[in-house]
C-alpha cells in the first residue's frame, strides 16, 4: 500500500546496506545488509549477544547505527556521507519515519498508568492526530483481534505476561506500521503461555503483515517465516528459506548452533 | 486540564504576593540618616519583641500594649510623626536596626556597656535594679557566697548576665551560670528543679512573680542598678536626642509619671546621661 | 474516702480553668493558625510545580541549563531553612536594598527551599521509571515532550507520592521557624501568651493543633496514594 508511489526499489519495506554498530571497541553490527520486502515475514536467529536485538533496534533509531544505509519504503532514515559521517534526518522527519514502524518489546513495556484500551489509542491520537472516538474504535477492532476484547477498561498490571505481550502487538499495529518489529516476544513468557503469543503473529503473518521477528522458537520460526537469517559474531553468516536453513545448514557454525538449540 | 488550573493559580498567587511588595513604599530615601530620615518618612519604626510583657506584648485581643507602648506613642505625639511598632525577633535585634527594617529598639532595653559601643542610646529612662530570685521553700540567698553551690539561670545577653559578669565574685559562680533564650526557658527550669534561682532585671521579674501561683522569693542582696535604654542606630545620636527631649517633656508635664503608675505601681521613670 | 473524693473535686477545677483559659487563648492562636496555614499552603502551591522546571534541568544534557539548576539544589538544600530566612530577611535589604515584607520574605524563601527538595525528589522519581518505557514512546513517534508529560510524569508522580507527604508534612512543622523573621504565625503567638501569661498551656494547644494539621495531611496523603495505586495488580 502506498509503497506504489515511491520511485525506487518499492518492493522493499526496509532496505539495510552496510551496517556498521560500534560500542567503543566493540562491534555490534559487522557490515550487515538486510532488506524485507513487503509482506514478507523474516525471522532472525542466531546465539545471544550475536547482534540480532541490535539489528532490529537499528530500524526505528532505538540505536544509532556508526556507519552505513537505512531506507524505510524507500525513504532514507539514516546514510553515511563521503567523510563516513552518519546523517540522521532532522528530529520531527525522523520521528515520522520511525512511526513507520510498530516495535514489540521482549518485557511488553506497556505503559502501566493506561488502561488498555488507553495504551493503544494514545499513540494515534498524539501523533497521528485521529480522532480521540475514531482511535478507540479502531483500538476495539485490535483488541478482537488480539482476543482481549474483555481488557478493554483493565490496566496492564492485573493482567498475565501473555495478555501483556497481546497488547503490545496491537498497540503497535495501532499505528498502521508499514513493518512489525519483534524483539524476542516471547522469551520472557512462561513456556505454557508463549502460545497465545505466537498464534497471534501467526494471524499476522497469514494477513500478510511485513515483520522482522528475532525470536529463539526455532519451531515458530521455521513455521511462520517466509525467510529465516542466522546471525553471529555481528554478522549474517547464512539466510534463506527456512526449508534449507532448517534442514540443509551450509555453514558449520549455523549446525552447531542448530545442534545445540534443537537437541 | 487539571495542569493548566494548576499553574494558573500558581501564577496568581505569584503576582499576589509581587503585588503585596510593589505597594509597600520602599521605606524613605535611605540616602538620609537620623532624625532627617525619620522626619522624611512621617515616621519612626519601633522595634519590638512583641512577647515581652510587661514592657510591649499582645493582650488577648491581640492588641500591642505595655509600659514601652504607651511611652513611644507619647513620644511620637511630642515629636509629631507616626509611631510604627514592627515585631522583632530579640536575638535578630541589631540586624534589623542596621537593616534599616527598624530605626530604634524600644523594648525595656538595659543599657548595657556593650550596647552602649554598639548603638547610640537615649539616656536612660528607668530605673532598675538585678535582682535575685529563688524558689519559696528551697535555698535561699543571702550573701553573694552562696551563689557558689547554687544552679543559676539567666537570659543570654541579658544585662542581668552583664552584670554579673562585672561582678567582683563571678569567677566563684560563674560556672554554675546556665543561658536560655528567654525568662519564660528559667522559669520553667526552676520550677522543673534543675535551677535554684535566677537572675533577672526588678521589672521584668516582678511581673512574671505576679503570675506565678507558686511566687518565687526576690533575695535581699542584689547585684545592682540596671538602666533601660531606646537603642538607636549607630552614629545617628540626633534621633537619640530628640527622643530625650521628648521624654523630658513627658516628664515634666507628669504624663510618664502616669504611664509608670499604671504598669508598675510606682513611678521609676527617669532621664540620666551616662556620666553621672 | 473523703480524701479521695476531695482530690477528683480539685482535679474537675482545675480542668475547669484551664478549659477557660484555653478559651480566651483560643482567638489569638487562630489567628497565628491562619497565619501558618497561609504560609503552607502558599507554599506547597508554588514548590510543587516549580520543582519539575529543575528536576528537568538539572539532568539536562546542556551545561548552562544543568549547572545552575544544579547549584541551586545544592544551595538550598545545603544550608540551614533558618539561615536562607535570615538572609533573605536582613542581607536582600542590606546589600541590595529589596525590603521585603516578613510574610512575603518567609513564603519567597519557603518556596525556593521546597521547589529544592521536590525537584531532588522529582529527579530520583523520573530516574526510578523503565528504560523501557522511553524505548516504547520512541517506538511509537512520541516527541519528547509527549512523552516527558504522557509517559514519564504521570508514572513518576505515583512513585514519588510518599516522600512528597513526608515533605509535606516537614513542611507543617518547618512553618514554625519563620518567628524567627519576627512573623506571627502559630509558634509566635503562642510564645507571646506564655510570656505573657507565664503558663505554657499555650503551647500544649500549639502542640495539639499540630497534631490535628499533620493527622489530617496523613489522611489525605494515604487517600492520594491508594488512588495512585490502582492500577496495581491485585
Amino acid at each position: 500500500m502506498g509503497a506504489e508511489n515511491t520511485v525506487n526499489n518499492n518492493e522493499y519495506v526496509l532496505q539495510m546496506h552496510n551496517i556498521v554498530k560500534e560500542f567503543g571497541e566493540l562491534k555490534a553490527l559487522d557490515d550487515v545488509s538486510l532488506s524485507v520486502k513487503q509482506g514478507e515475514t523474516v525471522a532472525i536467529i542466531g546465539p545471544s549477544g550475536s547482534g540480532k536485538s541490535t539489528l532490529l533496534r537499528c530500524v526505528n533509531r532505538l540505536v544509532t547505527i556508526s556507519s552505513g544505509q537505512i531506507l524505510l519504503s524507500g525513504e532514507e532514515l539514516a546514510r553515511t556521507d563521503s567523510q563516513g559521517r552518519v546523517i540522521y534526518p532532522p528530529e520531527s522527519k525522523m520521528r515520522k519515519l520511525c512511526a513507520n514502524t510498530g516495535m514489540v518489546f521482549q518485557h511488553f513495556n506497556l505503559f502501566p498508568h493506561m488502561n488498555c484500551l488507553q495504551n493503544i489509542s494514545y499513540a494515534p491520537i498524539k501523533v497521528k492526530g485521529v480522532e480521540p472516538a475514531k482511535a478507540r474504535e479502531r483500538a476495539r477492532e485490535l483488541l478482537k483481534l488480539v482476543g482481549l476484547s474483555d481488557k478493554e477498561k483493565v490496566y496492564p498490571g492485573q493482567i498475565s505476561g501473555g495478555q501483556k505481550q497481546r497488547i503490545a502487538i496491537a498497540r503497535g499495529l495501532a499505528m498502521e506500521p508499514q513493518i512489525m518489529l519483534f524483539d524476542e516476544p516471547t522469551s520472557a513468557l512462561d513456556p505454557e503461555i508463549t502460545g497465545e503469543v505466537l498464534a497471534v503473529i501467526r494471524r499476522l503473518a497469514e494477513q500478510k503483515t511485513t515483520m522482522l521477528i528475532v525470536t529463539h522458537e526455532m519451531g515458530f520460526a521455521r513455521e511462520v517465516a517466509d525467510r529465516v537469517v542466522f546471525m553471529d559474531n555481528g554478522m549474517i553468516i547464512e539466510e534463506g528459506p527456512p526449508e534449507q536453513i532448517f534442514n540443509n545448514p551450509k555453514c558449520e557454525r549455523l549446525q552447531s548452533f542448530l545442534s545445540a538449540v534443537l537437541s | 486540564m487539571k495542569k493548566i488550573l494548576s499553574l494558573a493559580l500558581a501564577l496568581v498567587l505569584a503576582g499576589t504576593i509581587a503585588g503585596c511588595t510593589n505597594s509597600k513604599p520602599s521605606g524613605g530615601d535611605s540616602a538620609l540618616s537620623g532624625w532627617e530620615f525619620v522626619e522624611d518618612k512621617g515616621e519612626l519604626i519601633v522595634g519590638l519583641d512583641d512577647t515581652f510583657a510587661p514592657m510591649g506584648f499582645r493582650d488577648e485581643s491581640d492588641n500591642l500594649v505595655g509600659f514601652d507602648i504607651d511611652l513611644a506613642t507619647k513620644v511620637g505625639e511630642k515629636l509629631g510623626v507616626d509611631i510604627k511598632f514592627q515585631p522583632i525577633d530579640w536575638n535578630s535585634k541589631e540586624l534589623e536596626l542596621s537593616s534599616k527594617r527598624i530605626d530604634c529598639i524600644w523594648n525595656g532595653m538595659s543599657a548595657t556597656e556593650s550596647r552602649q559601643k554598639e548603638m547610640s542610646l537615649t539616656k536612660k529612662y528607668l530605673n532598675n535594679r538585678i535582682v535575685i530570685m529563688t524558689i519559696d521553700g528551697g535555698k535561699a540567698v543571702t550573701s553573694k557566697d552562696d551563689l557558689k553551690d547554687m544552679k543559676i539561670g539567666t537570659q543570654e545577653g541579658s544585662s542581668a548576665l552583664e552584670t554579673m559578669i562585672k561582678d567582683d565574685d563571678y569567677d566563684s559562680f560563674k560556672d554554675n551560670i546556665s543561658e536560655f533564650p528567654t525568662y519564660d526557658e528559667v522559669i520553667l527550669d526552676m520550677q522543673a528543679g534543675r535551677l535554684d534561682c535566677m537572675v533577672v532585671d526588678e521589672v521584668l521579674g516582678e511581673y512574671k512573680n505576679s503570675k506565678l501561683t507558686e511566687k518565687f522569693i526576690v533575695s535581699e542582696i542584689n547585684f545592682g542598678d540596671d538602666f533601660y535604654a531606646i537603642g538607636c542606630r549607630k552614629g545617628e545620636t540626633d534621633l537619640a536626642d530628640k527622643i530625650n527631649e521628648a521624654i523630658a517633656t513627658l516628664i515634666e508635664e507628669g504624663t510618664a509619671e502616669e504611664i509608670s503608675n499604671k504598669w508598675f505601681g510606682k513611678n521609676i521613670v527617669i532621664l540620666e546621661g551616662y556620666d553621672q | 474516702m473523703e480524701q479521695v473524693y476531695q482530690f477528683f473535686i480539685n482535679l474537675f477545677n482545675a480542668l475547669a480553668a484551664e478549659l477557660q483559659y484555653a478559651k480566651v487563648l483560643m482567638p489569638s492562636l487562630m489567628q497565628g493558625l491562619i497565619v501558618t496555614l497561609k504560609i503552607f499552603i502558599l507554599t506547597l502551591v508554588m514548590s510543587l510545580p516549580l520543582g519539575l522546571p529543575f528536576a528537568l534541568g538539572s539532568n539536562s544534557r546542556r551545561v548552562i541549563i544543568r549547572i545552575p539548576c544544579r547549584v541551586y539544589i545544592w544551595l538550598f538544600r545545603g544550608t540551614p531553612l533558618m539561615l536562607q530566612l535570615f538572609f533573605f530577611y536582613f542581607f536582600l535589604p542590606i546589600v541590595t536594598g529589596i525590603k521585603l515584607d516578613g510574610f512575603t520574605t518567609a513564603v519567597f524563601t519557603f518556596v525556593l527551599n521546597y521547589a529544592a527538595y521536590f525537584a531532588e525528589i522529582y529527579r530520583g522519581g523520573i530516574e526510578s521509571i523503565d528504560r523501557g518505557q522511553y524505548e516504547a514512546a520512541q517506538s511509537l513517534g512520541l516527541s519528547r515532550t509527549q512523552t516527558l508529560f504522557g509517559i514519564i510524569i504521570p508514572q513518576m508522580i505515583k512513585r514519588v507520592l510518599p516522600p512528597i507527604s513526608n515533605e509535606t508534612i516537614t513542611l507543617v512543622k518547618d512553618t514554625a521557624l519563620v518567628s524567627v523573621i519576627a512573623v506571627g504565625e502559630l509558634i509566635r503567638v503562642a510564645r507571646g501568651a506564655v510570656n505573657r501569661d507565664v503558663k505554657v498551656t499555650a503551647f500544649v494547644i500549639a502542640a495539639i493543633i499540630y497534631l490535628i494539621l499533620t493527622f489530617v495531611l496523613t489522611l489525605l496523603s494515604n487517600h492520594l496514594e491508594k488512588r495512585f495505586s490502582r492500577h496495581e495488580a491485585q
